[in-house]
């Protein structure tokens, strides 16, 4: 009865912000962010409500031929909804006061269907419901993004519907062993299916859903989406959409069909290829010189090593303690929940920072951090995280991560291949730490690189929803055991792994967040007052300069930052291009380096070109003249009957 | 001797002969080369000898004598000789980088326990955990024929492969019958000497004892 | 309440005694290539000089420089309370390895940070090359921390590990130990920006990475930075000789203990120092490509240490 309430109190608005944001009218833009923030605002109460409530469960009183379509809400789609509505609700006020965002009411319309149909992915509890609402997912991200460039979309749409025809095909499968639609009743199907077809099945979703999450080689919609696409757009995929592809991701794998022991080669190829994708999304990002290229490779990287953590959860239950299959989970999710925020977080920041000045690239900025302060707090904060950097969120979860790797002995066998999987991790992780560093010390330190930015005008109103994120950052990570708590009784109940005990237990060691942030926050400040206390006069003076005044370009520039390491790992990268800018007869050289993306010159190219050449091979049995049809008619039938009599 | 501090020593003996492969990967010095096989060698004898001594296996003291003999004096000796009279230069070139090699390295030893992890379960020696670190032994040495150019240091990796054999052979059964190990020992002489002899005929025809020049035989 | 207040005092202990050490170390160089050297006492009054300097800032940087060395201190202030030096006990057990190499990784982040904020071509090379290294160092110091804790059974608290390995007894002498030993020394070496890494002694070079981020520090600030450049030494070295070889470590709160502890880590410490000394003199700065090798075989080294823990 209150199921029903809150879910239209939830649904409704966003869809009537839909219907109304396509009216072409002057107010309607303004309405459907309305309607969707009114949405948004009680899809964070489905966690609270979840606590006092219990589970929400609904059946829409529709019918089709596949059956009903129902909801429901368990605790843990429960609790990533109410994140997934808290990153919404900050990325949509931004949005109201952003002057880049798209004017019209169409792009609300499209917010507002993004919002529907994550949220009932997320709580579908039927096949049919949860394959159109992920659908719904893909489409409308491919027209929120049609922004600049429209090449990117269609990439995204092309590789993501490859993605959702496997996602499909899994559900399929998993839907003949099950017996029903129903997805609450579906559980240990591995037992059902065999261990090859469950291989199969998981292998299916994982590449399904990777496409999403930017497995390589899926990824090359990525970068160029999140160049091209307006900020929320970009903001809203790669934070709301991970989650729901996570998401589903871990109930397809863990809670209907069940990690077994026979899968631990499937997991062994899925270890390579995650950590593979972190290691070179790292590397990737290190070598972009716009920022939201670089945010893009990062959220490959993060999520590749949630994918990690999917795939040691498998490796796991291969005679490993069931305690420590439920850490790596939650590692994997907590770690999806941070990302959607510290992520949602950056790139409001890189959004406004790109609206005020104008620029897109790294080398014309520098030296914004004097210009706009409050950003750059926001945006250290967000960069902190990023890097997992303690007592930030991204720290407890990274924490969390090595913890299961390092806990992880009595496996049979293959525990050799645990330490490489802390040497990706750290090795990955510090990669992007320094990318991130990059990122914030050319975007906001330094001098600056053009005349341009002096002039930069902010909006002091989205400092507040920045500022939530910001704060959630902190306070995600400084009470991050009694978050996965909670998420370790939602993954109990989603899956048939037995508890052992707390979870935090089963770990090796301990780590008191409240206290060591106390600590770290009381010392600085100590130090701090003292110094105020006892302070000297402090002067100012221009940078050391050996003698000779510097001008904007006689700083370092980001390429040579990250230089030393693209020499080192430089068998990894693809083709260098060096190009000459600009007019050679000019006095002012000016030489520009550019690293083409080995996947795309490799493998997306001649992938094309012999889709091309396939298609005009076709092409030529279509000549028009209608003898030749009759032949083709005439040449199946022929074979079909032979067929039909010997086989 | 106690029989956990025997355990250690052996491990540690083990390892450092495995440590030792991994050093030779890396040298560029045809010195550093012979310098690590020697080493290797010596810490094989020992390592034969904490096995005789806690085994009562006698013959492996001889093994161990004939070993520190041939291959950590012997042998090196002869090649420094040669090395001297080839006047090959001191340096040993390699088709790969050393971080490149390590990790290549690194991935054998693991392909190496994998490979014989439902083997070592089966043995009953004091030494059986030695047989995945033998089998490294030899990829490595294998691994590092493949990668250099210099006859002297593939004939070092030729060595180094015997001596993984041997490390094997006592992790398995205490070591073979001494009659088929004084045989493998002249084998080994045999081997250095032939390789020691083509390499002086290589760089008389060629100038060079960079075995890739031996392509142009084809011609 | 005794542990608490032990532990506090050896991390007293710690910060008083990191200046005097890196004297040492200077000592003990100029002695081994026939110079005199400065009073191993230099180092205090180096920094309390600087303290009473006023400081000099770039007009470039922003709000964050000032509060760099601030962090950085205490970063190093909280990882000395989390160290054992000569008592088992830790201030608190509010984190293990794994966090403090993550508190180390704050140190170098802010660092690097500090070193953009001028605006000038050192601050950016420095940080840049210290960057890579800590790329090439990250995983193998996990890793050495990660064998270490699989051979005292699976424990990640700094507290646990002395004990469980004197517990061993001689067992412990093993393969993994040694390799983790030798991997996580080599780590020592270029965390701290020593030799073969980078050359501490140098200045206004184009070789200099940890002195090239502090180029636009002064006074105050640069006392800090110093201090707790100072302080990381003396936290890695007391870390590698409590961790790895912790025989003499006092182990319960007795005076006699305490007090063989105390002797055994100043001896300890005292021959890590002379050590780094020795190699100072020894081996010259590597170029800056060379340094992979060197930082892949510690790698290298530390996954050794975690297969023999599986396979011996």
């Amino acid at each position: 009865m209150y199921d029903g309430l809150y879910l239209s109190l939830m649904l409704i608005p966003a869809a009537v912000g839909m219907a109304v944001g396509i009216i072409p009218s002057g107010y309607s833009r303004r309405i459907a962010v309305f309607l969707c923030g009114v949405s948004a605002f009680f899809g964070v109460l489905a966690y609270p409500l979840y606590i006092y409530g219990g589970e929400i469960t609904f059946t829409f009183p529709l019918f089709s031929a596949w059956g009903p379509y129902s909801i429901l809400m368990d605790e843990l789609s429960s609790m990533i909804i109410s994140i997934s509505s808290v990153v919404f609700l900050t990325v949509i006020a931004h949005m109201v006061r952003s002057p880049s965002a798209p004017a019209d009411g169409r792009y609300s319309a499209l917010v507002c269907a993004l919002f529907i149909s994550c949220i009932l992915t997320m709580c579908a509890d039927t096949v049919i419901l949860l394959l159109m609402a992920w659908e719904a997912v893909t489409l409308s991200t491919f027209l929120m993004a049609s922004g600049r460039d429209h090449t990117a979309a269609w990439k995204f749409l092309v590789i993501a519907h490859i993605g959702g025809l496997m996602v499909i095909s899994g559900f399929l499968v998993m839907m003949h062993y099950a017996g029903g639609h129903v997805l609450s009743s579906w559980s240990d199907l591995g037992v059902t299916m065999g261990p090859l077809v469950s291989c199969g099945v998981v292998a299916l979703l994982f590449m399904g859903f990777g496409t999403k999450l930017g497995l390589v080689p899926f990824h090359a919609w990525m970068p160029d989406l999140y160049a091209s696409a307006p900020t929320h757009t970009s903001a809203l995929v790669s934070t709301v959409s991970s989650n729901v592809a996570v998401l589903i991701l871990f109930k397809g794998i863990f809670g209907y069909i069940g990690a077994s022991d026979g899968m631990y080669i499937l997991a062994i190829i899925m270890m390579a290829a995650s950590s593979f994708t972190a290691v070179w999304s790292a590397l990737e990002s290190l070598v972009q010189t716009e920022p939201k290229r670089i945010l893009a490779y990062s959220s490959m990287e993060n999520m590749a090593l949630v994918l990690l953590c999917f795939s040691l959860g498998i490796l796991f239950s291969n005679g490993g303690s069931p305690g420590l299959i439920t850490v790596v989970l939650i590692a994997g999710l907590f770690h999806t929940i941070n990302h959607s925020v510290f992520k949602s977080l950056m790139i409001l920041t890189v959004g406004s920072v790109e609206d005020c000045t104008g620029e897109t690239a790294m080398e014309k900025m520098g030296g914004l951090a004097k210009i706009m302060p409050v950003f750059s707090v926001m945006a250290l904060v967000a960069v902190l995280s990023m890097a997992a950097i303690p007592p930030f969120n991204g720290f407890a979860s990274e924490w969390l991560m090595i913890q299961s790797m390092m806990g992880g002995e009595g496996i049979h066998v293959t525990e050799i291949l645990l330490p490489l999987g802390v040497a990706v991790l750290g090795i990955s992780g510090m990669m992007a730490a320094v990318s991130y560093a990059r990122l914030y010390g050319f975007m906001f330190l330094g001098r600056p690189r053009s005349e341009k930015n002096v002039s930069a005008k902010v909006d002091t109103a989205t400092f507040v929803p920045m500022s939530v994120l910001a704060i959630l950052c902190l306070g995600m990570g400084i009470f991050y055991s009694q978050i996965t708590e909670r998420l370790a009784v939602g993954v109990a109940a989603a899956t048939s792994i037995p508890s052992d005990g707390p979870f935090l237990d089963n770990l090796s060691g301990t780590l008191n967040m409240p206290l060591l942030a106390g600590i770290l926050l009381t010392i600085v400040f100590a130090v701090y007052a003292l110094n105020r206390i006892f302070r000297k006069k402090s002067a100012r003076s221009p940078t050391w300069d050996c003698g000779t005044p510097l001008d904007e370009n006689m700083q370092y520039s980001s390429v040579g930052f990250s230089q030393p390491l693209v020499r080192v790992f430089h068998p990894l990268y693809g083709d260098v291009i060096e190009a000459l800018d600009g007019d050679s007869s000019d006095k002012r050289k000016k030489y520009s380096i550019r690293f083409a993306e080995p996947f795309v010159e490799h493998l997306y190219v001649p992938l094309g070109n012999l889709l091309m050449r396939g298609a005009k091979q076709v092409g030529r049995t279509q000549n028009g003249n209608i003898q030749t049809y009759f032949g083709y008619i005439l040449a199946v039938l022929v074979v079909l009957l032979v067929a039909v009599r010997f086989i | 001797m106690d029989a956990a501090i025997s355990g250690n020593l052996i491990d540690l003996c083990v390892v450092a002969m495995l440590l030792l492969s991994m050093l030779a990967m890396t040298t560029t010095r045809i010195a550093q080369l012979l310098n690590a096989f020697a080493v290797q060698s010596l810490f094989l004898t020992f390592l034969a000898l904490v096995v005789a001594d806690s085994t009562g296996h006698t013959e492996l003291f001889i093994l161990g004598g004939i070993t520190f003999a041939v291959k950590v004096i012997g042998i090196p000796w002869a090649m420094r000789r040669i090395s001297v009279r080839l006047h090959a230069g001191r340096e040993v070139d390699s088709t790969m980088g050393i971080p490149g090699s390590l990790l290549i390295c690194t991935i054998l030893i693991i392909v190496a326990y994998l490979v014989t992890e439902p083997l070592m379960a089966t043995l009953e020696t004091i030494t059986r955990n030695c047989l995945a670190m033998s089998m490294s032994v030899i990829l490595i040495g294998l691994f590092m024929m493949v990668t250099r150019r210099k006859a002297m240091a593939e004939a070092v990796g030729l060595l180094m492969m015997e001596n993984g054999l041997f490390l094997g052979v006592i992790s398995i059964s205490y070591g073979m019958p001494l009659v088929v190990e004084i045989g493998i020992f002249f084998d080994v002489l045999m081997v250095s000497a032939i390789i020691g002899i083509f390499a002086l005929r290589i760089s008389k025809a060629f100038d060079s004892i960079d075995t890739s020049v031996l392509r142009r035989l084809k011609e | 309440m005794i542990d608490l207040v032990l532990s506090v005092i050896q991390a007293i202990m710690m910060i008083a005694l990191a200046p005097l050490f890196a004297g040492i170390l200077n000592k003990a160089k100029a002695r081994m290539q026939h110079r005199a050297g400065s009073s191993i006492f230099q180092p205090y009054r180096d920094v309390a000089k600087l303290m009473r300097k006023s400081e000099n800032i770039s007009e470039s940087s922003s709000w964050l420089f000032r509060f760099i060395p601030y962090v950085c201190f205490g970063s190093m202030l909280l990882l000395s309370l989390m160290t054992p030096f000569f008592s088992a006990y830790v201030a608190a057990p509010y984190g293990d390895l794994i966090s403090m190499v993550y508190i180390f990784t704050l140190y170098r982040f802010m660092m690097v940070l500090g070193g953009l904020e001028g605006g000038s071509v050192f601050g950016g090379m420095g940080g840049s090359r210290e960057m890579m290294m800590s790329v090439l160092i990250e995983p193998s110091l996990l890793l050495s921390l990660m064998a270490l804790a699989g051979l005292t059974g699976g424990s990640t608290m700094i507290g646990d590990i002395p004990r469980e390995l004197i517990g061993m007894g001689a067992i412990v002498l093993t393969p993994a130990l040694v390799l983790a030993a030798s991997s996580f020394f080599i780590t020592l070496l270029a965390e701290n920006s020593r030799v073969p890494f980078d050359n501490p002694a140098t200045h206004l070079e184009l070789t200099m990475v940890h002195e090239g981020m502090l180029i636009e520090y002064s006074g105050r600030g640069l006392g800090l930075m110093d201090l707790s450049s100072m302080m990381r030494l003396m936290i890695f070295s007391s870390m590698f000789c409590t961790m790895f070889f912790p025989w003499g470590i006092a182990l319960t709160a007795s005076p006699s203990a305490v007090l063989i502890g105390l002797a055994s880590i100043l001896i300890k410490v005292l021959l890590v120092t002379l050590a780094i000394a020795l190699i100072e003199s020894y081996l010259a700065k590597y170029r800056l490509f060379r340094l992979p090798n060197l930082l892949t075989a510690s790698f290298a080294l530390s996954l050794l240490a975690m297969i023999s823990l599986y396979i011996l």
